[in-house]
């Protein structure tokens, strides 16, 4: 892909206020994935996560993440299947019992593409599925559409600090 | 799913179902495309009831475009039925509606939708929308499977 190509890539709004969480094991997965954004131009606050329970003590507001000014509310999950700890099916169970922050759409950027996978994501409450590239040129492409999509197209659901009080108890 | 991709739009407002058609003529390479009404005639489609039941024509659906605000059963209702159905309510389905009202959108969202699109006016947008949202759910998002 040469530089005009990638200059023609970049979103059109820019995405203030916007936070995205980006839930992967892999640090080498998660470094891509931000330099695709930045390249094209998403200027979204990316929190970067490690495992399921870091999004349940992100989104409950455990520990450091009680600082809501920190730690806002993401418009946006993007999660990998296949982590320790808690793993993205747990973490989509758990997500969708809970009331306020259920709603947070919520999509698996996963290596797998086994039918067996991607159905049950669906099942179990992925807004989307959506298998990783093994090339970084292959990344960009999706992650722009992804944002396309995403930020520039889809409208959200409002989701507030309320939402992450109900769940915390829940 | 296997095989050619094909989209259910659910739209009562005929202006606006031609709209559609004419901007996924546009950006839509071997897919088909079908449309109703409203909810309880998709409802009939996905069911493959009465002329549904040709499934060579009427494939069950990659994803649903699902207007909300139909006669006999609109979007919600339709949404609360589909996400009981144990076979059916995988299918991703994204809401496309003049609505740009919270409550709408987060009750959407709610009741599983996958995402929610606003209605354009323009023909260009039209066709600028169902572009990215072809892109993403036939090209790049992975399909569930489902037995039928």
């Amino acid at each position: 892909m040469n530089i005009r190509e990638k200059q023609g890539m970049e979103l059109k709004g820019t995405h203030r206020h916007c936070t995205t969480l980006i839930v992967d094991d892999d640090e080498n997965d998660i470094f891509f994935i931000k330099r695709a954004f930045t390249e094209i131009n998403v200027h979204c606050t990316f929190h970067t996560l490690k495992n399921g329970q870091e999004v349940v003590d992100y989104l409950i507001g455990a520990g450091p993440y009680a600082n809501r000014d920190l730690f806002p509310m993401p418009m946006m999950i993007l999660m990998d299947l296949k982590m320790p700890v808690m793993d993205g099916f747990e973490v989509l169970s758990w997500l969708r019992a809970r009331p306020g922050i259920k709603v947070i759409p919520t999509i698996v950027f996963s290596s797998s593409d086994l039918p067996s996978d991607i159905t049950r994501a669906y099942e179990l409450g992925a807004n989307s599925f959506m298998t990783k590239s093994v090339t970084y040129d292959g990344l960009l492409l999706k992650l722009q559409t992804l944002s396309r999509y995403w930020l520039e197209h889809c409208k959200h659901p409002v989701v507030s600090e309320a939402d992450s009080s109900s769940a915390a108890v829940a | 799913m296997a095989g050619r991709a094909s989209i259910l739009v659910v739209e009562d407002d005929p202006a606006d179902a031609y709209f559609l058609e004419q901007a996924f003529e546009r950006v839509l390479a071997n897919c088909a495309l079908h449309r109703v009404a409203d909810g309880l005639e998709a409802k009939a489609y996905l069911q493959g009831e009465g002329k549904y039941a040709d499934r060579k024509i009427y494939s069950l659906p990659s994803v649903i475009l699902l207007d909300l605000r139909m006669p006999r059963m609109n979007g919600f209702e339709f949404l609360a039925w589909l996400r009981t159905d144990p076979e059916l309510r995988i299918i991703p389905t994204v809401i496309y509606s003049a609505s740009d009202c919270p409550g709408d959108i987060r009750r959407a969202y709610e009741m599983g939708a996958n995402s929610f699109l606003q209605k354009r006016i323009s023909m260009n947008a039209v066709q600028e929308t169902m572009r990215s949202f072809a892109r993403y759910w036939l090209e790049d998002c992975g399909r569930p499977s489902m037995e039928n």
